[in-house]
């Protein structure tokens, strides 16, 4: 029998981002994980980062945590989405080298001597005076965090045919129902698919667009050199569906598990199957697919966009309709997940469960989809697990600084009907939660763990001489003669500067790339700072003004939010949807802001009740 | 507003309490019990009493009768505002209707309701919607037909379903944006646009017809005013005299005997309006008469209909001001003094833009002209009227800020490539379309409902 202070079953994008956390604080760590599966493996799409998601990498990056550094370490394709619009949008993705990223997770976890890897199954889970959890062997801890992903009740399917499990190459998790049979879980299953994996060789690139590696995307953790590239860099390709590929699935709805009756849980409405795609929008037949390599070494390809769950036969037909992948040859066929997801409303702001103290849970086994979500959740349990052993103060992320804080609150405030995905639209934030600002957003956060590390020392720095540069901007006067404003704008923009202005004037105005206008005025000043740091102060004075006023609207809103209603009223009540009426059942909102939180509730429904609730 | 959170028993005359009339009703409303007036009704309220069943009966006081009476029980929550409620029909003498209250105010702990109140509570327990208490209001205080039926259509809820469906516009635009923002990548980036400028589009349409219905903005369609001008001596009271048929105003040949504005209803083809004289302007040192002056040029400036009256031999610079107004109706007065068409003639070539005049004898008017006059204003209000144009001021205001905003969104979209920056401007329209529904800052909504207007069913 040994002893941990935290013990972590799974170890995923979650389970490995808690046992980093959580080693930081010199507490011995355990993780338990299946045979044969390396940590942080990716079974979905080889990508980390996105939109929105992008943010959480940098937030976690910035907090001290794991993925970023991963991620870079295998990049093979960085691009940055929504480039020419606007820096509050702008996310940062990179494709990833899979058996490099898993590599490098390894590498990492079994450097760190209080970590212990431990790959046996999970026969039972119970909790005396500590958590007792049996595997061939047996092992105690104080805290226990469940990062299982899609295995709690997983079944995999592949047209008719059906297995338990959680991922195509490895055995489901059985038995870990001992003590997780207390816990609540949702109804409703979910269900998560991938694509078919194609044959790197079989394809036609010469038919497909092709997207290369975006020499000028920064890397994701902040002590890596920005630029700097670890492993050999490969292009992303499109290809597009037609008429004759969606004819093939259409023709073969009865065979699809998701259409027959066959699968009953819930998909995301964001993430569709190509059946999905096909019969919900009958009159369109072109999709882009991007073909994404899955790593240097591998011979397969991801094609992301047309996940299935159809027979092996209708998804060769399907693929090979599509120009480009005419003599592709399916490696791996695609598959459906069903599984069981924990209620998380039954979780605290910290993850962890509100009636079994010290057992927290995180990642897709609470309803969320993709790695970064997982990571971002495992980071709030293993922080807050080790945050409470060590005595200190927990870790609870504001909405209003961090896409986590968005997420966490989402969760753990409202059941959700379909699996959860971060998108940009769910911050009422936006202009301030950015990836160039996420060293300062998350500095106060991780001073508070602390300790004492490398990126400590680096945070605080950058954070002093950003409130420098700050001050500089808002107290230099430029006057309106100088030759300096003459480099950087046109006869007409400079009629808008015609006084003395601050330097942080000049940042706002709209003709002006701030970034570049910061570093020439710097320049003629003889002043040499780091680019990331001029980066971060020229678009947070860019945008200054708009989060002053959505920060006012944000103060009258939340005014109105913390109006009580009666929902069983509301409910009673005959002038709103039925649907809407069941989904406040359902919830129970006690204050206005609550109801407005329930997904799919009308605008409508919030005026009645608004009108009423006074 | 102190009875926000009142609990009180309240009472208060619902009928006109100012003149005698046959009958009155009060109402009291929000008592646990019928039983707690008993000592003041002759039947005997311990027992049995349907609701929704009239009793007669008298009111008594110490053994003395006041009145003969009868009364209704309505019981919460199945009543007009989901309280408890008595409703006493009385003689209608306002001595005794002030006897009744000042009995349940002084004897059975009720207090007097203030304006509103009992809509208020209609609110507060969700008998009806602030839509509704709006429309409610419109339809009581209606001074027209046309003021009634839009009072008729907010309380079943019409004009709110039209706020709704713009409401949903905006937000099928916003979803674009968000759109372009989180998934491009997926569907593409000439897919977002075009559903960014398709969705733009159908909102800025839906909202255009809205607008239309609150561009004739500048006078209250609620209470018109017919305002008189012209300089001093022009003839403005007698001409008020006239059209009211009685000697309302003071009349002398002594120029400025109007100093200040007098104002009076009449009643053209069922629309009330206010008929008002104004000071003859002119330039004086009387600080009384210039402020007098100053009220008139304001009223000109905000009122449905303007009347210029001339005396054609008199001929200022400050009629050349005046005549810089447009007026809906120019009249020359004195037409009965010798040297009228001469007279007539010079001033229309001293001024060749004044356009048609009408000439009327003021001492003994015919009644052609108040035909005419009263055909003027009419005409006016129909045509007003036919753009369906929404009455209440808070609506107004609302919708002519989601103009503005609308305007400045559409300068930020030609100007702007950030689309976060966008999205926050949308939010900010968002805003203001939320409030033309009610869904923000309702305390404002309800401050301005129930302190401006006294309501009632």
């Amino acid at each position: 029998m040994k002893i941990f202070d935290i013990l972590i079953i799974g170890g995923g994008h979650a389970g490995i981002e808690a046992a980093y956390i959580a080693s930081q604080f010199n507490l011995s760590v355990g993780i338990i994980t299946l045979p044969g599966v390396g940590l942080g493996s990716a079974p979905c799409n080889p990508s980390v980062g996105g939109v929105g998601k992008g943010q959480v990498v940098r937030e976690l990056d910035a907090l001290g945590g794991l993925m970023g550094i991963l991620a870079d370490r295998a990049g093979i394709q960085f691009r940055t989405l929504n480039d020419s619009k606007g820096f509050a949008v702008q996310s940062s993705r990179v494709q990833i080298d899979k058996e490099k990223y898993s590599f490098e997770a390894e590498k990492v976890i079994s450097s760190i001597s209080s970590i212990t890897v431990i790959r046996e199954k999970v026969i039972s889970i119970s909790k005396e005076e500590c958590f007792k959890v049996l595997t061939q062997s047996e092992y105690r801890s104080k805290k226990l965090i469940v990062t299982v992903g899609t295995f709690l009740n997983g079944k995999l399917h592949t047209g008719s045919d059906q297995k338990s499990g959680g991922r195509f190459d490895c055995e489901n998790s059985a038995g870990l129902e001992d003590l997780l049979k207390e816990i609540k879980t949702r109804p409703q299953r979910f269900k998560t698919g991938t694509p078919p994996r194609l044959k790197k060789s079989t394809i036609d690139y010469s038919k497909l667009e092709e997207q290369p590696s975006d020499p000028g995307v920064r890397n994701f953790h902040c002590l890596h050199s920005p630029f700097a590239r670890h492993i050999d860099q490969l292009s992303c390709y499109v290809a597009r569906t037609n008429h004759d590929t969606m004819d093939v699935i259409r023709r073969n709805k009865e065979k699809s598990p998701m259409f027959n009756g066959q699968i009953k849980g819930v998909g995301a409405r964001y993430c569709p199957s190509i059946e999905d795609k096909a019969f919900r929008y009958p009159d369109k037949h072109v999709h882009h697919v991007f073909i994404e390599p899955e790593g240097l070494e591998l011979d397969t390809v991801y094609p992301s966009g047309i996940s299935s769950s159809l027979p092996r036969d209708v998804q060769d037909e399907y693929v090979r309709s599509i120009e480009g992948l005419e003599r592709a040859v399916i490696e791996i066929y695609g598959y459906a997940v069903e599984y069981d997801v924990v209620d998380t409303t039954e979780l605290s702001i910290t993850l962890e469960h509100s009636q079994l103290d010290g057992l927290y849970f995180a990642g897709q086994v609470n309803g969320t989809s993709g790695y970064e979500e997982a990571a971002g959740q495992g980071f709030i349990a293993g922080a807050n697990a080790a945050l409470c052993l060590k005595g200190l103060p927990r870790l609870v992320l504001s909405r209003h600084e961090s896409y986590i804080g968005v997420m966490i609150e989402d969760l753990t405030s409202n059941v959700r009907d379909e699996p959860y995905r971060l998108f940009t639209a769910r911050s009422e934030n936006r202009l301030y939660i950015r990836e160039d600002n996420s060293l300062i957003r998350m500095r106060s956060y991780r001073a508070s763990f602390l300790l004492n590390l490398p990126i400590d020392t680096y945070l605080e720095e950058f954070f002093n001489q950003y409130v420098v540069l700050m001050n500089f901007c808002d107290e230099t006067m430029i006057s309106e003669n100088s030759e300096l404003l003459k480099t950087f704008a046109g006869e007409g923009d400079l009629q808008q500067l015609s006084r003395r202005v601050s330097v942080t004037e000049i940042l706002k105005q709209a003709w002006l790339n701030p970034v570049d206008a910061l570093g020439v005025i710097l320049n003629s000043f003889g002043l040499e700072l780091n680019y990331d740091l001029i980066r971060t102060v020229a678009i947070s004075k860019k945008y200054e003004g708009y989060i002053k006023r959505s920060e006012d609207q944000f103060e009258k809103l939340r005014k109105m939010d913390n109006t009580k209603i009666n929902w069983e009223e509301i409910a009673a009540s005959g002038n709103i949807s039925f649907e809407c009426k069941q989904r406040i059942s359902r919830i129970r909102p006690d204050t206005f802001g609550q109801l407005k939180l329930i997904e799919g509730i009308r605008p409508a429904t919030l005026a009645v009740v608004a009108a009423k609730a006074l | 507003m102190n009875f926000l959170h009142s609990d009180d028993t309240i009472i208060a005359c619902s009928t006109n309490a100012q003149s005698n009339a046959a009958m009155a009703v009060i109402r009291i409303s929000g008592f646990t019990s019928l039983n707690q007036f008993k000592d003041y009704f002759k039947k005997d309220l311990s027992g049995p009493i349907e609701p929704r069943k009239v009793y007669f009966t008298q009111l008594v006081l110490q053994g003395q009768v006041l009145d003969d009476i009868c009364f209704t029980y309505f019981e919460g929550p199945r009543s007009y505002n989901g309280e408890n409620i008595l409703e006493l029909s009385v003689h209608g003498n306002t001595l005794n209707i002030d006897r009744i209250i000042d009995l349940f105010v002084s004897q059975a702990s009720c207090r007097m309701s203030f304006p509103g109140e009992f809509t208020y509570r209609a609110l507060r327990n969700k008998k009806i919607s602030l839509s509704q208490v709006e429309g409610l209001d419109l339809f009581l205080n209606a001074n027209s037909t046309y003021a009634l039926s839009q009072g008729q259509s907010l309380l079943s809820g019409n004009l709110h379903e039209i706020y709704n469906e713009l409401y949903q516009l905006f937000l099928v635009h916003k979803s674009s944006l968000e759109l372009s923002i989180d998934f491009s990548d997926d569907i593409g980036e000439e897919a977002a646009r075009n559903y960014f400028t398709s969705s733009f589009h159908s909102f800025k349409k839906k909202f255009d017809i809205l607008f239309k219905r609150v561009q004739p903005m500048e006078h209250n369609l609620l209470s018109p005013e017919i305002v008189l001008t012209g300089l001093p001596n022009a003839g403005k009271s007698s001409f008020f005299n006239f059209i009211l048929s009685d000697d309302r105003a003071i009349v002398s040949s002594h120029p400025g005997t109007t100093r200040d504005y007098l104002s009076e209803s009449i009643v053209i083809d069922g629309v009330k309006y206010k008929l008002i004289d104004t000071a003859g302007i002119r330039h004086t040192v009387d600080s009384i008469e210039s402020e007098g002056i100053r009220r008139s040029k304001e009223k000109l400036l905000c009122c449905f209909y303007s009347i210029l009256l001339i005396n054609p031999f008199q001929s200022t610079d400050e009629l050349a001001t005046l005549l810089e107004h447009k007026f809906d109706l120019i009249l020359l007065t004195h037409l009965d003094v010798p040297g009228f068409m001469e007279a007539r003639r010079l001033l229309e070539l001293r001024y060749p833009n004044i356009g048609p005049t009408g000439a009327v004898n003021l001492l003994s008017p015919d009644s052609d002209w108040e035909d005419h006059f009263r055909a003027g204003v009419n005409n006016k209000y129909l045509g007003v009227i036919s753009l369906n144009p929404i009455l209440l001021d808070r609506h107004k205001q609302v919708i002519s800020d989601i103009y503005g905003q609308i305007k400045h969104y559409q300068q930020v979209v030609s100007s702007e490539s950030d689309i976060a920056i966008l999205s926050q401007e949308l939010n900010t329209l968002g805003h203001c379309i939320s409030e033309l529904i009610g869904i923000i800052s309702p305390d404002q909504v309800l401050n301005s409902i129930f302190s401006n207007f006294c309501i009632g069913k």
